[in-house]
């Protein structure tokens, strides 16, 4: 018997690598997943999300890459899948079966007790369409019938790969909450009789970067095929606390702090009702940073500008977002042109 | 084991999902067909003859009224459309499967059960007992049908009802299930190399119908040789340009081939639909 220490991984992989002939699509992506997570997937189009996701779920075969899910072997997805549930891009079922009868060939097919079908449809809202056909319902009913047939299971983990897709502002909030109420649920029945229930993980891809910063604890980002960030929404949000929104009370007075702040050496940039300075003198509840706050403040008041604000700038996921992707395409750009360098001196 | 786990899984699956009207409706079609070669087969049967000249040989829609009266004829019409059946059933079996990919069901049914042989394998095995189930009612269907018209005519067919007849009877079903199951084989795997419905009905059609046909005019041993005709002739019972050992022999080995063709193709590719 093995005793494990420190956080289980619902996903840990090492190099994972798909590539199409000379195109590479994912290269050497570390994934790592703490379990009971709510975890979001963001990146780009075309930065490899969904072929990430596939090869996770078996569809794809990797090129390259090691690592468990579930603690299952990623390259044996036959062990791991029966404990997974997945919505893959669009909902994909049959049109002509009504919503019920879909998740009853489905369960059927994973072994699943069928009569957990009117549970499933009461979860995702559909109780009193489960007889329709499907063809007739909305792009919403859809993508919640399609994360019914990803709870079959009662997963551990749960992928959901854009889910608000398509759907209007009403039910990208039913998806929102539908997600949350599924994250708090627990998974599948313990291991051992009378023990714990596992916990529940929820991996989602999505552009709606609003969405994951409410309802993600965990992020994952990545662009061009490689890992830009990994780690907790909390700490990515927190490494720009530096930043400081001062409003002065006219807006005319605007161009004056900003002269005022490159005179005290403070990157800042001016927006029409305030400036954001960028203070980098140690973490935001040190005394320099106090003093530094403070020597503004004077100053301003000194050259008659009263500041009504003076606070720690908010910076959205988007904000992070778009910072993360640029930096990772200059560190791509710097390497490429290293390798072209090398390339050239080489053939000299 | 977990194969076939996985196989019976799928088959039940399969079964949940082609348990309504369309699929009844493709069955009617099948012994519709039946019916109406059996009407023209004896409805449009020369007067006279001797029904000695086919037995055991070729069947066609050029028969004699003796032909029809002895036991062979019981199974005539059944026999006689069995080029028809198979377009049928390959053209089925290749919509089914290419609509997995056109509708993006393949993955949902792979994130539920991984091991794809095993669904393949179930799905198969369904497609081909719901085949099994909708010749015999065609062969029922043929048999009434071709009483009431032999009837008509004024036909004797009191040889239908002795132990070589129902041993025609039995030999017509089996070889047009075979030949079913060799023709629905062909039309999954194309349906699995091509993953598109409008490709893979192109090709099969095209190759089975007028390219396979032309080959046939200006060379004889086509029958023995081209995967159409020889499936063809097995469903007939053999034909003069390829004996039915040697068409079963030969339809096998292209059946076997194809089988192992569509599981590496299945099991290797990404799933990207």
């Amino acid at each position: 018997m093995t005793t494990t220490s420190g956080p289980r991984h619902a996903i840990d992989i090492r190099g994972l690598t798909k590539r199409y002939g000379r195109r590479t699509v994912v290269s050497e992506l570390d994934i790592t997943v703490p379990e009971g997570v709510v975890a979001g997937f963001v990146g780009p189009n075309g930065a490899g999300k969904t072929t990430t996701l596939r090869m996770l779920l078996g569809l794809v075969r990797p090129s390259g890459g090691r690592g468990t899910v579930l603690g299952q072997p990623l390259h044996a997805p036959a062990a791991y899948l029966p404990r997974v549930g997945a919505l893959i891009e669009s909902p994909a079922l049959y049109p002509a079966l009504s919503g019920a009868r879909n998740l009853t060939a489905l369960a059927a097919l994973g072994g699943q007790d069928p009569a957990r079908v009117d549970d499933i449809l009461d979860e995702v809202g559909l109780t009193g369409r489960g007889g329709d056909r499907v063809r007739s319902y909305s792009l919403g009913m859809k993508q919640r019938l399609a994360i019914g047939v990803a709870l079959l299971p009662d997963p551990d983990l749960l992928i959901l790969d854009e889910p608000t897709n398509g759907l209007d502002p009403t039910g990208i909030r039913h998806m929102r909450e539908l997600i949350r109420t599924l994250a708090a649920a627990p998974g599948s029945a313990a291991a051992v009789p009378g023990g714990p229930r596992r916990t529940r993980t929820v991996l989602v891809s999505s552009h709606l970067l609003a969405e994951v910063e409410q309802i993600c604890d965990w992020l994952i980002v990545v662009e061009g095929g490689r890992l830009a960030y990994q780690g907790p929404t909390d700490s990515l949000m927190a490494t720009r606390a530096h930043d400081i929104v001062l409003r002065p009370e006219h807006d005319e007075d605007v161009a004056l702090l900003a002269d005022l702040l490159a005179g005290l050496s403070v990157p800042a940039v001016r927006r029409p009702h305030d400036v954001v300075a960028s203070l980098s003198v140690g973490p935001a509840d040190s005394r320099e940073h106090a003093r530094l706050l403070a020597g503004i403040n004077r100053a301003a008041a000194a050259r008659s500008v009263t500041l009504i604000e003076i606070s720690p700038r908010r910076l959205s996921l988007e904000d992070r977002y778009q910072s993360l992707v640029a930096q990772s395409r200059a560190d791509a750009a710097a390497v490429a042109s290293v390798h072209v360098t090398t390339d050239l001196e080489m053939s000299r | 084991m977990n194969l076939v786990l996985a196989a019976r899984r799928s088959f039940r699956a399969e079964l949940i999902k082609l348990w309504r009207p369309s699929t009844a409706v493709a069955m009617g079609i099948l012994a519709l067909l039946s019916v109406l070669s059996t009407v023209l087969v004896i409805g449009l049967a020369d007067a006279g003859g001797s029904g000695a000249a086919t037995a055991g040989g070729p069947v066609g829609f050029d028969v004699t009224t003796g032909q029809v009266s002895t036991a062979a004829g019981t199974a005539l019409g059944f026999t006689g459309v069995s080029s028809f059946t198979g377009l049928l059933i390959f053209l089925v079996f290749a919509i089914t499967i290419t609509l997995e990919y056109s509708q993006g069901t393949l993955r949902t049914l792979f994130l539920r059960e991984p091991r794809r042989l095993g669904w393949l394998a179930g799905r198969m095995a369904l497609m081909l007992a719901l085949v099994a189930v909708a010749l015999i009612a065609a062969l029922v269907l043929s048999v009434a049908v071709g009483l009431a018209v032999a009837a008509l005519r004024g036909i004797d067919t009191s040889a239908w009802w002795s132990t070589d007849g129902f041993g025609h009877l039995a030999s017509g079903y089996l070889n047009a299930l075979v030949a079913a199951a060799f023709f629905g084989v062909a039309g999954t795997v194309l349906g699995l190399v091509l993953r598109s419905t409008a490709l893979t009905l192109a090709v099969g059609v095209a190759w089975t119908f007028p390219i396979e046909h032309i080959i046939q005019e200006s060379w004889g041993g086509s029958n023995r040789v081209l995967p159409g005709l020889v499936f063809d002739a097995i469903g007939q019972g053999g034909v003069a340009e390829a004996g039915y050992g040697t068409a079963l022999l030969v339809g096998a080995g292209y059946a076997v081939g194809a089988a192992v063709l569509g599981a590496v193709t299945l099991s290797r590719r990404d799933v990207t639909a």
